[in-house]
């Protein structure tokens, strides 16, 4: 089945169809959400409301990019749905500590990615504490290009920005994570 | 004091080449379709709750507009000439 049939059995609510375009998807879209939210449960949620969002919305798509930048799209929106309301969280948890006391724990907890070698774990799990802490769109851009090795074409359609404005949040991306590492080497070495 | 230049911060990032993709967890489709038949059964118990405010609110103001109606029919009483000319009466006064 070509990406063609694959969207007219879509739109027409074919099942089978479905669960084809989840099991071409489900594990990109797994990794690409697990390296942006740094959380294997948060990934796996968004995941599967990326998915619902899809079933849902898939009448709507216009066929104006291709069926994976659309996927891709959906899910990077979801998981810039999750980090601000992380951060909402956050914030609130910083007003109110005796709030969710819970939550402060895992929010807090060190992200170890099960695809990195032994060998390099440690020095990832300080690179992706920094990651995290950068921006919204300057973590999903800086994950989709540098974590995840995607093209700048391909992002730029994903995050619908000129590639001049993917560069510039790239390059801002890069200078925070410099300085947030380097505040990171003054203080442990 | 150590500074992070360009270069040391690619060396870095130079981990993350090596890195394997991490597979979505078992059964996750399965949970995908789980979740969506809940996902339909709290929609139609959300639409047909709607569906029961309206019905109720229909009722309460229909209940409203009968008391209401009933409450003026009372002052349409009060108000009839009969009565108020014999009220006048009593007080040996004409309108």
């Amino acid at each position: 089945m070509n990406e063609k049939e694959l969207i007219l059995k879509l739109k027409q609510g074919d099942a089978l169809a479905f669960k084809k375009l989840v099991e071409n998807y489900q594990d990109k879209i797994y990794y690409t959400v697990l390296n942006i939210l740094h959380n294997a449960y948060e990934a796996e949620d968004t995941s599967q409301a990326t998915f619902i969002q899809i079933f849902e919305s898939i009448k709507d798509f216009k066929e104006e990019s291709t069926l994976s930048t659309w996927v891709y799209r959906i899910a990077v929106r979801k998981a810039l749905d999750k980090i601000r309301k992380q951060k909402t969280r956050h914030r609130i948890l910083s007003i109110t500590p005796w709030w969710m006391p819970s939550e402060e724990k895992s929010m807090d907890a060190v992200y170890l990615n099960p695809g990195i070698r032994e060998e390099n774990k440690e020095r990832a799990a300080i690179i992706f504490k920094a990651i995290n802490e950068l921006p919204a769109l300057q973590r999903i851009a800086f994950t989709l290009i540098r974590v995840q090795g995607m093209r700048y074409e391909e992002v730029s359609d994903i995050m619908n920005l000129s590639i001049k404005a993917l560069e510039s949040l790239l390059s801002r991306a890069k200078k925070n994570l410099k300085h947030k590492l380097k505040y990171y080497y003054e203080t442990h070495y | 004091m150590k500074h992070i230049t360009d270069e040391q911060l690619e060396n870095d990032l130079i981990i993350f080449s090596a890195m394997q993709q991490v597979g979505s967890p078992g059964f996750f489709y399965k949970k995908l379709n789980e979740r969506m038949a809940k996902d339909i059964i709290s929609t139609e118990r959300k639409i047909s709750i709607k569906y029961l405010i309206v019905i109720c609110t229909l009722t309460l103001f229909l209940c409203i507009n009968i008391v209401f109606s009933k409450h003026k029919q009372t002052l349409d009483i009060t108000t009839n000439d009969q009565r108020i000319d014999a009220i006048t009466a009593a007080y040996d006064q004409t309108i």
